[in-house]
């Protein structure tokens, strides 16, 4: 049989994967269905000359570990050289959160607060960063990593240790309210914990997403997730992988006794040692492989796995920039003024309806990337909250269209000319994110993040080291850990996984 | 709180030991009366009436109901022709049995499982994944009475206008009762005697023990109770769930559990086909050979009688069948254990069923099986021997 290595899926974990592979001597196929590389970073265009780079905004939780591995700055990577500043507005100007603390709206005391949780999530960033960049710990670990981790805590000393069992079960509800006595501030820095979940600012362990997500932050990478995709794909290209796009896997061949290959949708067949899909459990367990041949438990795990798509996205073309009433350029933004918007786009989840007012994350990707679109325009990109993948009733035309009219309608309350400028939009409903991105559910994040869809509980217990139950047939996308987002982080402990399995070693759990 | 089975206001009224267990959630007899003699006579030599209506009985119907039966059970259903009954088991992913049962052909798209124990669960977990498929539990619906021994054919054809002398062994048909409705005849049992099991709506559940009795009395039909019943599955051979083996769900601990190889029911698994529910653990199975066999023994009369007489005690025996497992020995080593056992009137033997290690199983090989004789433990030889022990030409004539 074939020493190649398959990988099935195109986007940032499926082209870390390749090139950490290929970099390591691996003979690589990347198979990529749609006819562009990138999956949910990949740049469409939606209308002439105006193009979107991917349905995903935030590259700040990229892994320096694999930019490192892979030499990415070798491929043109560049770091902003400091995050977005962020605008959470209200009628009266809103507050900015910037690297140097919050601007506007807010009273002296808050920047303290602000300052505190900085620091405290600069405190814990090493250790968290520790966790998320190794292969999962899990009750099987040896003792030896076990108490490296342990000791790494306790490191932190007591009052952070403390502060961190205190915080971890939080709702990010309840955690910003401690923190914070300013509402705007609360709902603006609880928005991330939220999206693309299905969860409310009120639900439990949310302040774990939120903390998760800020001590792997980094800058951010210049241009966006479609940036890094092409820097990716050429790396992975000079260590000699081989990316097919266009190419649609319809069946993974194999049996209880190891995966042998793919089958395309054209029926041509690919044989190979080794397969690595970067699709989601549900997707590449139920869809493309014979689920007969799976473990019964192993299957009903996969089912029971939670991705219901909770987010929808939007891309807007416009005549001009977006500005504030004071005429300050406007390049990432939150909405939902107060945690109960936040709580109320969350309701409409729970009963399978449409939020009327959903919360959103805008981002102009053009102000980065000129070539979006015409100059002097701006293409924004916004994440919308409250749109459930099983609307009550079912998707249709009339019920997209209503998703774009409110985020048009809530822009509109912060921008007042934007429908003027608006060119033409094109709304994704998580159905429509579903087909697509192939990703079940339509969720962004490959499946909840919540405790016990992580770590080595990721996607679930048998697949929890990459490795399944079917021998050689490995999962290494976000539904792996350390989870969603543009991190690459997944696809390259999967591939630091097969590594150590070709070497004859098991993994360090 | 058991229930009463539709039979209850006849089988109370005669179950003058009231003698009763629970089976399955409804009150079942053990013996009607004193002595379960009798009912063990009209068995063998006449017709033995008995309630089986606690057995779980699941229809499945759709599209995909075959795909999915398949995929569950032991051997392929969807090949079983229509009208027949085959006898099978399901098993847990590793191959390890979970209940035993028939599964009928009723239709193009329809099937009927019947199971010792409660199976819904472990159905309903595979079924939604198979599409159009439909699971009905009729347990509590449908009645059932086994009509089991020599001249319960004659008895039956007496009360409905199916043609049972074409109704081969393991087949099915329907039919009209003198009544005035209708059911389903099998030919099938749990005692390894020409027999068969009817299947009615509840609401004619009296109407055909009545008409069963009264057309039944001159050709020796008599109601029987669970004590002979058991007595009658060890004579046949047939394996009983939570005695001689353990569910998947039951067990404590793996070694609790059993695999059908182990138990005798390898001819009821086939191997060479679609994925299913614990083929690739037991194709090892079968290719490397199981631990375990599930063997007949006939324990030797004059040793345990000279064991008695050194008490100067005549031997005494059960009339009921005994289920609390025993050690078996080879030598000074123990070699597995029997888990039921009667005295067989018919065949004058005392036998046991038993779980072996493979290197005893052969059939003639001696080993030595525990008794207990005045509060000592004490052995005796006990000879492996092919089942069923009972197995008359008129069962499939």
């Amino acid at each position: 049989m074939s020493e190649r290595i398959i990988i099935i899926g195109g986007g940032p974990n499926g082209l870390a994967a390749a090139g950490l592979l290929a970099k390591a001597g691996r003979d690589v196929l990347l198979l990529e269905a749609r006819d562009r590389l990138g999956g949910l970073a990949a740049r469409d265009t939606f209308h002439e000359g105006y193009a979107a780079p991917g349905v995903l905004h935030d590259t700040r939780g990229l892994r320096p570990h694999v930019v490192e591995a892979l030499d990415l700055a070798r491929y043109g990577l560049r770091f902003r050289p400091a995050p977005l500043n962020v605008w959470a507005p209200t009628a009266a100007g809103g507050v900015w959160i910037t690297q140097d603390g919050l601007i506007g709206d807010v009273d002296e005391a808050e920047n303290v607060a602000y300052a505190k949780l900085r620091a405290l999530i600069e405190r814990v960033r090493p250790v968290v960063a520790r966790v998320m960049d190794g292969l999962p710990l899990s009750p099987e670990s040896s003792l030896w990593s076990l108490l490296r981790t342990g000791w790494a805590l306790r490191r932190l000393g007591p009052e952070t240790m403390m502060e961190l069992l205190r915080v971890a079960p939080m709702s990010v509800a309840d955690w910003m309210r401690d923190t914070f006595a300013s509402e705007r501030v609360r709902a603006a820095l609880a928005l991330p914990a939220l999206l693309g979940q299905h969860t409310g600012p009120r639900s439990p362990h949310t302040a774990t997403n939120l903390l998760v997500q800020e001590a792997l932050a980094g800058p951010g990478v210049l241009g966006g997730a479609a940036a890094l995709v092409g820097h990716l794909a050429e790396a992975a290209e000079a260590q000699g992988a081989v990316l097919r796009r266009g190419t649609r896997v319809a069946r993974i061949d194999g049996d209880r006794d190891g995966v042998t290959g793919v089958t395309l949708d054209d029926g041509e067949r690919l044989r190979s040692r080794v397969v690595l899909s970067t699709l989601d459990p549900k997707t590449t367990f139920l869809s493309l492989f014979d689920r007969r041949q799976l473990p019964v438990d192993f299957v009903r795990d996969v089912e029971r796995y939670r991705m219901r798509g909770s987010t929808a996205s939007m891309q807007l073309a416009l005549t001009a920039p977006l500005r504030t009433a004071g005429g300050e350029r406007v390049e990432a933004m939150r909405t939902g003024e107060t945690l109960d918007d936040l709580e109320r786009a969350f309701d409409g989840l729970k009963y399978r309806r449409r939020a009327e007012a959903p919360v959103l994350e805008a981002w102009v990707p053009s102000a980065e990337d000129p070539t979006l679109c015409p100059e002097g325009h701006a293409v924004v990109s916004v994440l919308v909250h409250g749109v459930p993948r099983d609307l009550a009733g079912g998707w249709t035309a009339g019920e997209r269209d209503a998703v774009g009219d409110a985020v048009i309608r809530t822009l509109t309350r912060y921008f007042p000319s934007l429908p003027e400028h608006l060119v033409d939009a094109e709304v994704l409903t998580p159905e429509d994110i579903e087909a697509r991105f192939g990703v079940a559910g339509g969720h962004l994040l490959h499946g909840e993040h919540a405790p016990d869809q992580l770590l080595f509980m990721r996607p679930t217990r048998q697949a929890g080291q990459y490795r399944t139950p079917i021998p050689r047939l490995y999962v290494g996308g976000a539904s792996s850990h350390p989870g969603g987002g543009v991190t690459c982080g997944p696809g390259a402990l999967a591939a630091r996984a097969i590594l150590r399995a070709k070497a004859g070693v098991e993994p360090a759990m | 709180m058991p229930q009463p089975t539709p039979f209850h206001p006849r089988t109370h009224a005669r179950c003058s030991s009231y003698a009763w267990k629970h089976w399955a959630g409804y009150y079942a007899v053990c013996h009607y009366d004193e002595s379960p003699e009798r009912e063990y006579s009209a068995l063998r030599a006449g017709a033995g009436l008995l309630d089986v209506t606690p057995l779980y009985k699941y229809d499945v119907s759709g599209a995909d109901a075959g795909a999915f039966l398949d995929f569950v059970l032991s051997k392929p259903v969807s090949a079983l022709k229509q009208d027949r009954v085959t006898y099978l088991c399901w098993t847990d992913d590793d191959g390890r049995i979970i209940d035993d049962g028939t599964c009928w052909r009723l239709g193009e798209r329809r099937w009927r499982l019947t199971s010792a124990s409660p199976s819904l669960f472990w159905l309903a977990r595979h079924a939604v994944t198979f599409g159009d498929v439909h699971l009905a539990d009729v347990s509590h619906r449908v009645a059932a009475l086994a009509l089991q021994g020599p001249t319960s054919r004659e008895v039956l054809a007496q009360i409905c206008d199916a043609d049972l002398d074409r109704l081969r062994f393991f087949g099915l048909t329907t039919a009209a009762f003198e009544p005035g409705f209708h059911g389903t005849i099998t030919r099938t049992g749990y005692t390894g005697d020409l027999g068969y099991e009817i299947w009615v709506d509840n609401a004619h559940a009296l109407h055909l023990w009545d008409a069963l009795m009264e057309r039944g009395k001159h050709r020796g039909i008599w109601p029987i109770g669970l004590d002979v019943l058991d007595i009658a599955r060890i004579e046949a051979g047939f394996v009983l769930q939570g005695c001689d083996y353990h569910s998947v769900f039951d067990a404590a601990i793996p070694a609790q559990t059993s695999s059908p190889l182990e138990l005798g029911l390898g001819w009821t698994v086939k191997l060479d086909r679609d994925p299913f529910i614990g083929q690739a653990a037991l194709t090892r199975e079968r290719e490397q050979g199981s631990a375990w066999a599930f063997v007949g023994l006939d324990i030797d009369w004059e040793e345990t009688e000279k064991l008695y007489a050194a008490h100067d005690l005549p031997p005494a025996l059960p009339t009921a069948a005994w289920r609390t497992p025993v050690p078996v020995y080879r030598g000074a080593r123990q070699v597995g254990r029997a888990t039921s056992g009667a005295w067989s009137p018919i065949l004058k033997k005392n036998l046991a069923l038993a779980s072996v290690m493979a290197e005893v199983a052969a059939p003639g090989t001696v080993i030595d099986i525990e008794v207990t004789v005045e509060w000592a433990r004490c052995r005796v030889p006990a000879t492996v021997t092919p089942l069923p022990f009972f197995d008359p030409p008129r069962k499939r004539a």
